[in-house]
């Protein structure tokens, strides 16, 4: 009898103690996927240190099941190679591997921390590569795990996994992906059926390019109807004639069905055209709804604000205060004028893809940016 | 011989000033004095070719007034007379023949007894355009009646639309698919939705929320007077916590409809092609199934055709 009683205290205590070490490692964040796991990855980028806390579902390389619980990041400064960007580097890289370890309970395996392309990039110019190597070393140190393995990605390997990241399975090889950023627009797609070679994209015109030449052609007129009409001289010139040329160079009108968008301005324009999607990661759209979104842009500024794009949700069921809250942040992010260049240089790609006979399907992706985390760490997981 | 010649030429010249003066008095007399000798001739009772010819082109004046009034109903008829087309057409077919009988006749100036008949067929012509303008009237009430019944067709439609929306109730939903199924709208049928369970790769119905794997829906959707074309339907299914159940953020999206925008589980592009019934299928596999009602609701072009439940234990 008091054996049975024991063993019965027993397993109890057993199931107790795994209970509370399975809702320890899933950090009592609010999950969304069944049978899910809770990851982070840490990016050691070339303006900081960004950690993201992902839910990987077990579907995430089939439906691009994967949730972003958490997105941090601190400004560091590393490429600069200076002894003072490198100790805030490394202290970032530290706290952030300590947050997620402690506070967010996730354990060290499922922990992943890598170097993006652009810091390789700016080593490799500025001779600097045993910067790198140092701060991994001393990062590995001060985490007492020698063993811990410090990836850098090169710009291939980093577009390979956005792409596995983002794009779902059934879309692999059919979608062209974009990532429009501050300084340049890259991307790729798959062309041979197959995940080893991917077909890359590079455009040097990114968000912040195209409206800093808007600018400086805009001389001392401030106002938003010269820097639109700037705009459009800066997109009909330069811009026009490398969009033609690259996009004819990837040859990826031919052999996609699907153009995907990734990059701020794909998050901008996502959350200011579809508020009512604001959980969704991706949303497809038209040429003309982002031509009809242009023109509000220029002519009606006033109506993306929180308060106004939050006055048109009518279906009960949205978190209007969610909803209010990114558009707040979106506007944050991107004033009128840059808001004008990325959409602009957005349409200018759109247009080459929408062909008289053939149209592709356009989609806006807003977690771009974690993209290749979530891919490098299903990666690391299946290994 | 100087002499002589003098006195010739004279001669000749009174000769011809006299055969020019009877000559214009001639030709005076019959452009300007015939008709007081025709009307004379016609109150005498005689019968003259001069005569013949003043009934014909009386008989021309008359045709051609009537023509000139004929084509005005024509146009007044043309213009309102869709539903009784064919009916006028004959009618007109009618008096096309008739026209080019009397045509006939009139060019035919000199045998007496074709008057008559041209005269005749005159007054059968004037008859048939009085037909044609009593037909026009009704075209025209006709229309007017079509109209009234139209107008009160469309606030009929847009009453039962405006209760729905208030009401959600969905009976009254279908009946409103059906009255607009006349316009550009499918009808819908056989909606059936189901929680699926695979078992050993067979595909079992379940009504468990712990069991579902996957949820499916069928209906079937037609319209004889919608154009062929490629159609899209739009597959909402809502759930038990009132929000959008979807398939992969890829396949989800919004749409208009009259009470705004609304989120989509999932679209069907269907080439449709006039009066087919084309069956649809959809299924939708999520990471987790809520107890409780999932709806499914089925849009096109923004107005719901369809809607069903299935309760999740």
């Amino acid at each position: 009898m008091l054996k049975s009683y024991t063993r019965n205290i027993s397993l109890f205590a057993c199931f107790v103690f795994l209970l509370n070490n399975y809702l320890h490692a899933q950090g009592n964040f609010n999950l969304k996927f069944k049978n899910s796991a809770v990851y982070a990855g840490i990016e050691v980028g070339s303006k900081g240190v960004k950690m993201s806390i992902l839910e990987v579902g077990k579907n995430a390389q089939k439906n691009g099941a994967f949730n972003i619980l958490k997105d941090t990041s601190v400004n560091t400064d590393f490429i600069s190679f200076s002894d003072k960007t490198f100790d805030a580097t490394l202290n970032g890289l530290h706290s952030l591997y300590q947050t997620a370890l402690l506070d967010y309970n996730i354990p060290g395996e499922r922990i992943f921390s890598v170097f993006s392309s652009g810091v390789k990039m700016q080593a490799e110019k500025d001779n600097k590569r045993s910067w790198i190597a140092n701060l991994a070393d001393s990062f590995l140190v001060r985490i007492k795990e020698p063993k811990r393995k410090v990836e850098v990605i090169d710009a291939m390997s980093e577009a390979r996994l956005s792409h596995l990241g983002i794009v779902p399975e059934s879309r692999r090889y059919t979608t062209f992906l974009i990532d429009i950023g501050s300084g340049n627009t890259k991307g790729g797609y798959f062309p041979n059926g197959n995940t080893e070679v991917l077909k890359l994209f590079n455009l040097n015109w990114g968000t912040k390019t195209t409206a800093n030449a808007t600018e400086v052609r805009s001389g001392d007129d401030k106002t938003v109807k010269n820097f639109n009409k700037q705009l459009a001289r800066v997109l009909a010139g330069a811009v026009d004639t490398e969009v033609i040329y690259a996009v004819n160079e990837s040859g990826a009108y031919n052999m996609s069905d699907y153009i995907a968008f990734s990059g701020g301005i794909a998050w901008s324009v996502a959350n200011l055209m579809f508020p009512e999607l604001v959980e969704n990661s991706v949303v497809p759209v038209t040429y003309t709804e982002v031509e009809k979104f242009n023109d509000l842009l220029v002519n009606n500024y006033a109506m993306l604000s929180d308060v106004s794009i939050v006055k048109t949700i009518t279906d009960k069921s949205l978190d209007k205060v969610a909803i209010g809250a990114e558009i707040k942040r979106v506007n944050k992010v991107f004033d009128q004028k840059s808001l004008m260049a990325g959409t602009g240089l957005l349409l200018k790609i759109m247009r080459q893809f929408e062909g008289v006979y053939e149209k592709k399907q356009f989609y806006l992706v807003k977690n771009g940016q974690v993209g290749w985390i979530s891919a490098y760490v299903n990666q690391q997981v299946s290994k | 011989m100087k002499d002589l010649k003098s006195p010739l030429l004279i001669l000749l010249s009174v000769l011809l000033l006299i055969a020019t003066g009877l000559l214009i008095t001639s030709l005076y007399y019959f452009y300007y004095k015939m008709p007081v000798q025709v009307t004379i001739a016609r109150e005498a009772g005689k019968d003259t070719t001069a005569m013949d010819k003043n009934v014909n082109d009386s008989l021309v004046k008359m045709y051609a007034s009537t023509i000139t009034e004929l084509d005005k109903s024509f146009d007044a008829a043309w213009n309102n007379t869709d539903s009784l087309k064919t009916n006028l057409d004959i009618k007109l077919d009618e008096f096309h023949n008739l026209r080019n009988e009397i045509i006939a006749v009139l060019k035919e100036r000199g045998a007496n007894g074709d008057l008559g008949t041209a005269k005749q067929k005159i007054v059968e012509l004037q008859q048939r355009i009085e037909a044609l303008h009593y037909t026009n009237l009704d075209v025209e009430k006709e229309n007017k009646r079509l109209i009234a019944l139209l107008t009160r067709l469309t606030d009929y439609d847009n009453k039962i639309a405006r209760q729905n929306a208030a009401t959600g109730d969905i009976s009254n939903r279908q009946s409103y698919s059906k009255t607009t199924g006349n316009g550009d709208i499918f009808l819908l049928n056989e909606l059936r939705f189901s929680a699926i369970q695979i078992d050993n790769e067979r595909e079992q119905e379940t009504n468990k929320a712990d069991q579902t794997e996957k949820l499916s829906g069928s209906f079937k959707i037609k319209n004889r007077n919608i154009q062929s074309s490629n159609a899209e339907i739009m597959i909402v299914v809502v759930q038990p916590d009132g929000r959008v159940a979807q398939n992969s953020t890829w396949d989800a999206g919004t749409f208009e409809t009259a009470e705004g925008k609304k989120i989509y589980s999932g679209k069907l592009s269907v080439d449709y092609n006039r009066g087919e019934v084309k069956q649809l299928v959809f299924s939708l596999t999520a990471d987790k199934y809520q107890h409780g009602d999932y709806t499914l609701k089925v849009y096109h072009k923004g107005i719901l055709i369809g809607e069903i439940k299935k309760t999740l234990s």
